[in-house]
């Protein structure tokens, strides 16, 4: 069995039943401590559901924002320098995060030795502190062959995403099909196309 | 995409109504079929209602069938990848496909009229289209099927072969006359042969006439072996087609036998003076107990001087006559003593071929022009009862002639010898039985007038846009959906239209049983075979010198 991948952080809310909001661990949290480039908006990553150590169903999603929170007040005490924050105020000092926007694009499953992957509306929540993954370049390539024995390459969950607030601005769904050319070069072509139809959209329509 | 089996024994549906069409004759459906609603394909919904007590099949023939569902153009970016590729990738694989099908409603077949009945009355909305069976359709679409009276050219094009048989009412095509229109090589004289036979065979054993300018049907006289005698005659019956192969040579026509109205044709540009001077000399000559029945040109010349020779006031009309007597009383056709009789060109189950490949087209047209003019005149004459059965002018029985190259016989611009008789016959051959079979390569050439008296039309690919508009102008029941399919009708392909079938089809032509006289010279074949090794060991062979040896024996011997 491959080695589980990089944990990022966990779920701490939910905008919809398709949109989670996670945040991502601090240092000394999870070892190793995941780093920037490790959750860059259009990555892919996995919301693990069951309670096993091993990974049995999940929720595959995208990456479509970073955010760091930081409560309100704080921004009064800028007076204070860090280190007295630290010691005057830890809680205050708690409440900062990254958050990660997390649209849920398909799911995952494993019943015996079959692996399944769905590209779908996923019909079920993630528990609160679910823990997010990384998702392996493996797992990419087989999220997008759902169906291994047509050898098929599917990314029906496109049109979606390009409803999506977050992926409206266009360039993000650009560097999205980026990534998944790189993971996927065999179908570099067919993806050049719907870039470029992107980038038309994007560059000509806004006008 | 097809329909799925039906689990009980109705047919599976293939689209359901839209709307009707912009006019009561015209419905729109839509289905995901498109493999099975071809243009040209019949259909069938329901029609009725309280009002209607019945709920009838009303049949309809697809005009068009457009996409509905097309892929956005950006899929089309790279050539290589088509586009159905890249909808598949989004997830969009078949089963979305939608066609919008424009449909012409021709009715309700009535069987005892056996003709369409439009049923006057919106489709419903939703209402289930079917395919309309083979079976069923072969005997919508022909009157007689199999039978006495019925010709078989061939099989609906989009029906599997043999699903669909097509046949042709024959006797709507000798009272009616019949047209066949295409362009050079696309199969214009092999359908004309695949008609002949059937005329010819079991079910209609007929008397027919070929005006061959181009000597292509000889190979018709196969119509007496095998394999046409197994599949087209009767083995219990002693019957076989006659078929005799005449040239210019073996048609002769006795001076004398000419009557008054025949010279009207010959002599071209004659005026009314000239007319009426000879029908003076004719008369003149008939009443001459010295001379007899049977008068030379010669006699007529001498007759014309003696008559009106010191005529100073008609002298012109003299001279003009006597050249024209000259110049067309001795041509091939005419004889002072030799006659075909027209019982020699006509009987019952013969075929007689003309074939006039060397001769100039004014004498096509004056043989032709005598011809018309003759039979015309025997079947008068028989069906009024005017002449015994021992006349050589009685003819009791149809005739069918068939025209080669007709646009040099009714030509649109210009006149021609044979242009006024084949009018008269097209429009009042009907009542004494003589059907004319036009066949032309230029429908725009082609005078409208005479084209539109032949009320079946097999018209076969065409391209010219003059010779389309003709046909547009003057076959009636040729729609402007039909017409954009002639420039994409491949060679055997037609679409039939008219009196001697119930509804305009598109058609294969079957295969003859005869060879085809016609076809087109292979001339790089035929180069090549030339410049061929044994061939030039022939040629060497054919002019080496006699070998000593036997010329020595020759000697001696």
């Amino acid at each position: 069995m491959k080695e589980r991948s990089k944990i990022i952080g966990h779920i701490i809310s939910a905008d919809a039943f398709n949109k989670y909001v996670v945040r991502v661990f601090k240092k000394g949290e999870t070892d190793p401590s995941p780093k920037p480039e490790d959750y860059t908006p259009a990555s892919f990553v996995i919301i693990k559901l069951n309670k096993e150590e091993e990974l049995k169903k999940g929720i595959v999603g995208i990456i479509s924002d970073v955010m760091l929170y930081n409560p309100d007040y704080s921004e009064y005490l800028s007076a204070m320098e860090k280190k007295y924050v630290e010691v005057f105020s830890p809680d205050l000092y708690h409440e900062q995060a990254t958050l990660l926007i997390v649209l849920a694009v398909g799911s995952m499953e494993r019943k015996r030795d079959k692996l399944t992957w769905r590209q779908e509306i996923v019909g079920f929540l993630p528990d609160f502190h679910a823990e997010v993954f990384q998702m392996r370049e493996d797992e990419i390539r087989s999220f997008h062959y759902p169906a291994p024995e047509e050898k098929k390459f599917l990314i029906s969950y496109l049109p979606y995403l390009k409803k999506m607030r977050e992926f409206q601005k266009g360039h993000l769904l650009h560097a999205f099909l980026d990534k998944l050319s790189q993971f996927l070069p065999e179908q570099k072509e067919k993806i050049k196309i719907l870039q470029k139809q992107m980038d038309w959209e994007l560059r000509m329509k806004s006008l | 995409m097809i329909p799925k089996e039906s689990n009980t024994k109705s047919p599976a549906v293939v689209g359901r109504i839209l709307s009707p069409g912009e006019t009561i004759s015209e419905v729109v459906i839509l289905s995901p079929y498109r493999e099975l609603l071809k243009v040209g394909e019949f259909i069938y919904y329901f029609s009725g209602g309280e009002a209607e007590p019945k709920r009838r099949k009303v049949i309809c023939r697809i005009t068009s069938c457009e996409s509905i569902k097309n892929y956005p153009e950006y899929m089309f970016l790279n050539p290589e990848i088509p586009p159905s590729d890249l909808s598949s990738v989004l997830g969009i694989d078949n089963g979305h496909e939608l066609y919008k099908v424009k449909a012409v409603v021709l009715g309700y077949f009535n069987k005892k009229i056996k003709s369409f009945v439009n049923p006057r009355l919106a489709p419903e909305q939703g209402e289930p289209v079917f395919l309309v069976p083979s079976e069923e359709l072969k005997h919508i679409i022909s009157g007689k099927v199999d039978a006495p009276g019925s010709a078989h050219v061939g099989h609906l094009f989009y029906r599997p072969e043999g699903d669909v048989p097509v046949y042709l009412d024959v006797a709507e095509l000798v009272s009616k006359h019949l047209a066949i229109l295409a362009a050079t090589g696309s199969g214009k004289s092999y359908t004309v042969g695949v008609i002949l036979e059937e005329i010819m065979g079991k079910h209609n054993k007929g008397s027919v006439l070929v005006i061959d300018p181009h000597g292509e049907y000889h190979t018709l006289q196969e119509m007496r072996k095998e394999p046409y005698k197994s599949k087209m005659l009767n083995p219990k019956e002693d019957y076989i087609p006659e078929v005799k192969v005449l040239t210019q040579k073996d048609i002769k026509i006795r001076i004398s036998d000419l009557e008054f109205s025949d010279w009207h044709h010959i002599l071209k540009g004659a005026s009314d003076k000239m007319l009426n001077i000879l029908k003076n000399v004719i008369s003149s000559l008939r009443h001459d107990a010295h001379i007899g029945r049977h008068y030379t040109l010669q006699d007529i010349l001498t007759r014309l001087h003696r008559d009106y020779g010191d005529d100073l006031r008609d002298e012109t009309s003299v001279r003009g006559l006597e050249w024209r007597l000259e110049e067309y009383g001795r041509k091939e056709i005419f004889s002072d003593s030799v006659h075909t009789s027209l019982k020699t060109l006509f009987a019952p189950g013969r075929i007689t071929i003309l074939q006039l490949p060397e001769v100039e087209e004014e004498d096509q047209q004056l043989i032709t022009s005598v011809i018309l003019q003759r039979i015309l005149k025997a079947r008068i004459r028989t069906l009024k009862k005017q002449i015994e059965p021992e006349d050589e002018f009685y003819i009791d029985f149809p005739v069918f002639i068939v025209l080669e190259e007709a646009h040099r016989f009714s030509p649109a611009f210009g006149e021609s010898r044979s242009k006024s008789i084949l009018k008269t016959i097209l429009s009042e051959g009907r009542k004494f039985g003589i059907g004319i079979c036009l066949v032309s390569q230029r429908p725009g050439k082609l005078d409208s007038d005479t084209l539109s008296q032949c009320l079946t039309q097999i018209i076969m690919k065409i391209i010219n846009p003059t010779d389309q508009e003709n046909i547009k102008q003057s076959v009636e029941g040729v729609t402007s959906d039909m017409l954009k399919e002639l420039p994409s009708l491949t060679k055997g392909q037609a679409i039939i239209v008219g009196e001697a079938i119930n509804t305009p089809v598109l058609v294969q032509i079957r295969e003859r049983y005869t060879r085809h006289g016609g076809a087109s010279h292979d001339a790089p074949a035929q180069w090549l075979k030339k410049l061929s090794p044994e061939e030039k060991e022939k040629k060497a062979m054919e002019s080496a010198p006699i070998a000593l040896e036997t010329r020595q024996r020759k000697l001696f011997w």
